[in-house]
């Protein structure tokens, strides 16, 4: 009985080895996408289609060299799948997307509809929900295809720069593709993606933030709205601030940030949202030399938590005047509501009235290593 | 004869794998209707069941069902009993096993076909399921205790992340106030389901007992890991967007990212430590499903093949190598058969219908085994 | 009242150690007057035979005898029981002569033929090995293990070869069912030449098809005693320079005799790096004939374009590339061990470097896969134990065999099945692999198997 149990197993093993020949594909026959663009083409006649524009690598013998070069195909097609069934054509190698690390919504897509790219990104199984996204200006294209000269992996810079990997930039902020997938279909909250736009030669710069109401996009935030938006979105934002006090400038960088707000349903039909913004500085620059001192320190607090409630309140405003919630005001309101049925119809009704309140506390600790 | 510890791991490997796949689903689908206290119910009625399963099982020292049945039973009942619940036993194994072949071609290899992956799965599964059930026992702590740190991690890191969402996960729980449904009552008492492995394990444990400062961890790890398994997606997919994902575990796992390491999706060291932990549940599974089915054949005396022996001859043995072999041979022609035929959907039906019918089964269960101990009790007396 | 002491002394030595294969009585003189009594493996058999029973016929005079005897350096009367065993485990005699008992140092040490231990080579410790004579081997044990408790029962084995076969343990502390199992199994060996202790562990064995070694098989008496204390039984074998350890566990393979030595923070930190070698070189190769031909998609980007850069030239698939590669490192491991000592080093570099660095740039082999090989051949000796070496050497295709058909699912299945596999071998009756983390702790749950 053993050895027939064998000979069984063996016959089992052949036929499996059979079943699952066609399987193996090395990975020198597979050309790794790195990087996805769409968009919508600029030619008028074709703005309905897609354009998908893919960055792939084509790894080389020798690991020293120093840059390793990528292939970019473009097709236009009517829909995403379609594309890339038409690039297959385009390239020898099997195209595998599971190391496709950043996906690139032209602005012209965004600023119509995203929701079937995102779609299409979170049901195809090799596609990671880890992706970056971020929304290219002017178009997906020239942003997938801009090769910096810092870049030793293809698409590595833009990935680098989209995350918090390499550099620390306060204007960046990450967003990975589950969380645009659960934003987009979450009460009370609304997507952001960050901006990247090409720079001449050779840059790629992610300062900006865009808005989204739910899947259209209907605005930009400035370069230090973003970072504001981080600093109210994040713990402990590495970051520096400019700040006027008693006629002179101080730049404080920021040691620890904190930030917290509470929803007030005051009264009947109007509700408050308080923001508590703290944190503690460095004075990282003072532009006349002025010896700072205990009193100087206190009065530098003081101008930067006034900038700061002034600036997030304008901030706040903002959303509210482009009807969007990307801080997840509405979540945090029907999280703290047991009222489940009418809750959702309250938020709408509150949500044009409200009313902010930012009580900024930063506190200078440092003067730096002088004076 | 092992020692006690071997049966919280039954209930802790029947808890932690449910995780992935039929229990989460069903408390997700809920999670405005009541799912909070279907979950406190399930926990209770549970730990009820399951104490007293063990007390009940355990006054059968060293016994397992076929011969507790064959023994106190008519035969004209015992026969059609333990064949139920082999095939009971056998389809619970099937589920999990073609759920996994499914979650194998969605996440890890997209070009593999199923059959192949259910060919791999059923060899390791076929061979497995034949060996001596303390051996089974010896594994399921080896598995358990490689693939536990992992999986703390995973918790962990899921948690402390900042993309984890708690306003989301509140939201779920401002529904607390909504009433339990039956459905997710049956669908969350299913993670608690190791204990009926007893039915056959009970062979290897001798002085079994039950002590308050061990049990009390049941209903309390019971509760946490379904809240986990519940809210954990949650906090990642929204309230919402949750409901979309299929294995709302597996894309969970893939949300997060060990920024540190030569793998850099978590999801794959997700997915390995759960397919080690579903390979030996479907090996438990099938190991009490075969040995209940065998037990129809053999007479009262035998207690299956000696413990620890090191090799079993004779005319006995050999027939129900023979049985085995049929069995397993069948089983395995309608898994390969099964994974190509059934699609997404069907599947999940299938898992849904078991949950419910094994809920209704337990009470029936717990009232025979009373029977039986109350006759064994009346023949002693004689 | 000597009298009744001195014969005492003999009686109760007679019974202590009549079970004793290597106990030995000589009664001397006309009027069996004098009793000589000691264990052959610890006693200098040629001093005794020289110096005591010689003399004893050439001096008629039992008297002048007995001066003889007590004036005899290092000889010592015998009246404590307690030093009478401890002498005697030692390598004394006992002479007894008329009423008058006497201890004489006739201590045998074995030195000559006991050479260094080169396949289990150790740090610090004794560096002793078993020689290839069975009673040398049992004076080493004995040195080591001075208590009565320890029992050598003798017998042949092999109908031409007639070799003695040593069945040590310790009374008191081994396992019954084990000695009774192992005692069984001898006697059912039937075969005409036995040489080796290998041969005899798989004669003994019960399995026809073994994938894992079930004893241990070593060159050390330092180990052989330690397992003695640990209950186990050893098995001494004549003509062969390793005893064989009933029964087995799978961790006994990873314990070097360094580990007592050593501080316990570094004997854990040593046994941690074992497991780990273990685990690379059962799965690396596997590993990379999935990431570079199944499941790409697991490693980071960079790591798998480096791969794929390193993979650009090669003609074939990757395990293809692995298989080749392996098999030239196998081949290089037993060129090395079969050639002689002055060849072997040089058969190493040529094959090991110059072979590897030109297979690289010709382009039939990948860079990376040059790395692992050698990671795999490296991790693979760092198993103190080298049966246990050869077995992962096997295993190892049985896994890259597995990943070729179902990539990572695949190296999956086997790592759960060699676990389940581990989890039902029995040595002896014993659970060959199980975790024993709390076993100490639960001991009130726990019994003993039955068989």
């Amino acid at each position: 009985m053993k050895r027939s149990l064998w000979a069984k197993l063996c016959v089992i093993g052949l036929l499996v080895s059979l079943l699952s020949g066609c399987q193996f594909k090395d990975i020198d026959k597979r050309s790794f996408v790195l990087a996805i663009g769409v968009d919508r083409p600029e030619d008028p006649e074709t703005k309905h289609l897609y354009e998908v524009t893919l960055k792939t690598a084509l790894p080389e013998g020798d690991p020293t060299a120093r840059t390793q070069e990528s292939i970019m195909i473009t097709q236009v097609a009517p829909s995403i799948p379609e594309a890339v069934r038409l690039m297959k054509s385009k390239i020898d190698k099997e195209l595998d997307f599971s190391h496709c690390k950043v996906v690139v919504y032209g602005q012209a897509l965004a600023k119509e509809n995203i929701a079937a790219v995102l779609d299409w990104t979170t049901r195809r199984r090799d596609l990671q929900l880890i992706m970056y996204c971020a929304v290219g200006v002017p178009n997906a294209k020239e942003v997938i295809q801009m090769q910096p000269k810092t870049e030793r992996v293809p698409g590595n810079a833009l990935i680098l720069s989209l995350s918090k990997d390499g550099s620390e930039s306060p204007f960046v902020h990450t967003v990975y593709s589950f969380d645009l997938a659960r934003k987009m279909t979450e009460h009370g909250i609304d997507p952001i993606m960050p901006v990247v736009h090409t720079q001449d030669p050779d840059m790629l710069v992610v300062n900006k933030l865009a808005v989204f109401n739910k899947s259209k996009m209907v605005g930009t935030l400035t370069p230090d709205e973003t970072r504001l938006f981080n600093l109210l979105a994040t713990k402990n934002l590495i970051t520096s601030f400019r700040v006027m006090a008693e006629g002179n400038a101080y730049d404080y960088y920021l040691e620890s940030s904190k930030s917290e707000y509470k929803i007030n349903p005051a009264k009947a039909g109007k509700a408050t949202v308080s923001y508590k913004v703290s944190g503690s500085g460095t004075i990282e620059m003072n532009d006349e030399g002025i010896p700072v001192t205990g009193p100087v320190l206190r009065e530098v607090s003081r101008a930067a938590n006034e900038q700061w409630e002034k600036d997030v309140k304008a901030l706040c405003q903002k959303f509210q005047g482009l009807g969007v919630d990307p801080l997840g005001w509405g979540l945090r309101y029907f999280s703290r509501n047991w009222n489940n049925e009418q809750e959702v119809q309250q938020w709408k009704e509150l949500y044009p009235e409200l009313e902010f309140q930012v009580k900024a506390d930063v506190k200078m600790k440092y003067t730096g290593l002088i004076r | 004869m092992v020692s006690r510890r071997y049966y919280y791991y039954l209930f802790m490997i029947s808890m932690v794998i449910n995780i992935i796949n039929l229990v989460p689903r069903v408390l997700i689908l809920t999670r405005f209707d009541g799912v909070f206290w279907s979950i406190l119910l399930a926990v209770a009625y549970c730990t009820l069941t399951m104490y007293i399963f063990t007390r009940l099982i355990i006054q059968f020292e060293g016994q397992g069902f076929p011969e507790i049945f064959n023994t106190y039973l008519p035969r004209a009942a015992a026969t059609p009993l333990l064949i139920l619940y082999s095939i009971f036993w056998f389809i619970a194994g099937c589920i999990l096993l073609l759920s996994f072949v499914d979650i194998t071609i969605r996440f890890i290899s997209p070009d593999i076909r199923g059959r192949a992956v259910m060919t791999g799965f059923l060899i390791l599964v076929v061979g497995a399921s034949r060996i001596k059930a303390t051996s089974i026992l010896y594994a399921i702590e080896t598995v358990l205790m490689l693939c536990l740190p992992a999986m703390v991690f995973i918790l962990v890191k899921a948690l402390i992340n900042p993309a984890f969402n708690w306003d989301s996960v509140l939201q779920v729980f401002t529904y607390l106030w909504t009433k339990p449904k039956l459905v997710t009552v049956a669908g969350a008492s299913f993670a608690f389901t190791g204990y009926v492995n007893l039915a056959i394990f009970n062979r290897s444990f001798q002085n079994l007992k039950l002590e308050l400062r061990h049990f009390w961890l049941v209903p309390v790890s019971g509760l946490l890991i379904l809240l986990v398994a519940l809210l954990v997606p949650i906090g990642y997919h929204g309230t919402i967007g949750v409901e979309d994902h299929v294995y709302s575990w597996f894309s969970t796992a893939d949300s997060l990212r060990m920024e540190t390491f030569v793998v850099e999706r978590v999801v794959y060291l997700f997915y390995i430590t759960y397919l080690s932990m579903s390979l030996v549940t479907v090996v438990i599974y099938w190991h009490v499903g075969l040995e209940l089915f065998k037990g129809c054949f053999n007479g009262k005396e035998s207690k299956g093949e000696s413990e620890d022996g090191e090799k079993g001859t004779g005319k006995k043995t050999r027939k129900s190598r023979w049985i085995q072999a049929v069995i397993l041979f069948t089983l395995s022609a309608i898994m390969i058969y099964l994974v190509e035929e059934l699609n997404q959907v069907q599947l999940a039906q299938a898992g849904q219908w078991f949950l419910n019918f094994r809920f209704f089964s337990e009470m029936p269960l717990i009232l025979l085994l009373i029977l039986l101990v109350w006759k064994k009790r009346r023949s002693a007396r004689r | 009242m000597t009298t009744h002491r001195a014969s005492n002394a003999a009686n109760w030595l007679r019974e202590k150690l009549a079970e004793q294969s290597d106990y030995e009585e000589i009664t001397l003189g006309a009027s069996s007057q004098i009793q000589l009594q000691y264990l052959k493996s610890v006693t200098n058999s040629n001093l005794v035979y020289q110096y005591v029973v010689v003399p004893s016929y050439e001096m008629d005079d039992v008297q002048a005898y007995e001066a003889y005897i007590a004036t005899f350096p290092g000889t010592g009367k015998a009246d404590d029981l307690q030093k009478l065993i401890e002498g005697i485990l030692e390598g004394y005699t006992l002479v007894s002569i008329g009423p008058n008992s006497y201890l004489l140092n006739s201590v045998k040490v074995e030195s000559g033929g006991v050479g260094e231990a080169i396949n289990e080579a150790i740090v610090q410790g004794p560096r002793e090995a078993f020689s290839e004579s069975i009673e040398t081997n049992l004076n080493l044990i004995r040195r080591r293990y001075q208590t009565s408790e320890l029992k050598v029962e003798t017998m042949t084995l092999g109908s031409l070869s007639r070799t003695a076969i040593a069945i040590v343990y310790d009374q008191k502390r081994v396992d019954s069912s084990v000695l009774q199992q192992v005692k069984d199994r001898l006697k059912k060996v039937k075969i005409d030449i036995l040489q080796s202790a290998g041969e005899l562990e798989k004669y003994i064995s019960p399995h026809r098809f073994r994938i894992f070694p079930n004893m241990v098989v070593t060159e050390r008496p330092d180990r052989v005693v330690l397992n003695l204390t640990e209950g186990k039984v050893a098995i001494l074998m004549d003509t062969t320079g390793f005893a064989i350890i009933a029964p087995a566990v799978f961790t006994d393979f990873f314990s070097a005799m360094d580990d007592k030595i050593q501080i316990p923070l570094v004997s854990q930190f040593l046994k941690l790096i074992r497991y780990v070698g273990l685990f690379i070189t059962l799965t690396l190769p596997g590993l990379y004939v999935t990431f570079a031909s199944y499941n790409p998609e697991i490693l980071k980007s960079q790591l798998v374009l480096l791969i794929a850069g390193s993979r650009a030239a090669v003609p074939y698939p990757s395990f293809m590339e692995v298989f080749f590669m392996l098999l030239m490192m196998e081949f290089l491991t037993e060129a090395s061990l079969r050639l002689p000592k002055a060849i072997g080093p040089t058969a190493t570099t040529v094959g090991g470097l110059i072979l590897g660095q030109a297979a690289t740039q010709a382009g039939l082999v990948s860079n990376i896969m040059i790395i692992l090989v050698s990671a795999v051949a490296i991790s693979n000796f760092v198993i103190p134990l080298s049966m246990m070496g050869y077995t992962i050497r096997v295993i190892k295709y049985i896994i890259i065999l597995t990943a070729m058909l179902f990539g990572i699912v695949g190296i999956m299945i086997s790592v759960v099945g060699i676990i389940m596999y581990l989890s039902d071998v029995r040595s002896f009756g014993k659970p060959y692999f199980r975790l024993t983390l709390w076993e100490s702790k639960e001991k009130v749950g726990h019994q003993h198997g039955k068989s």
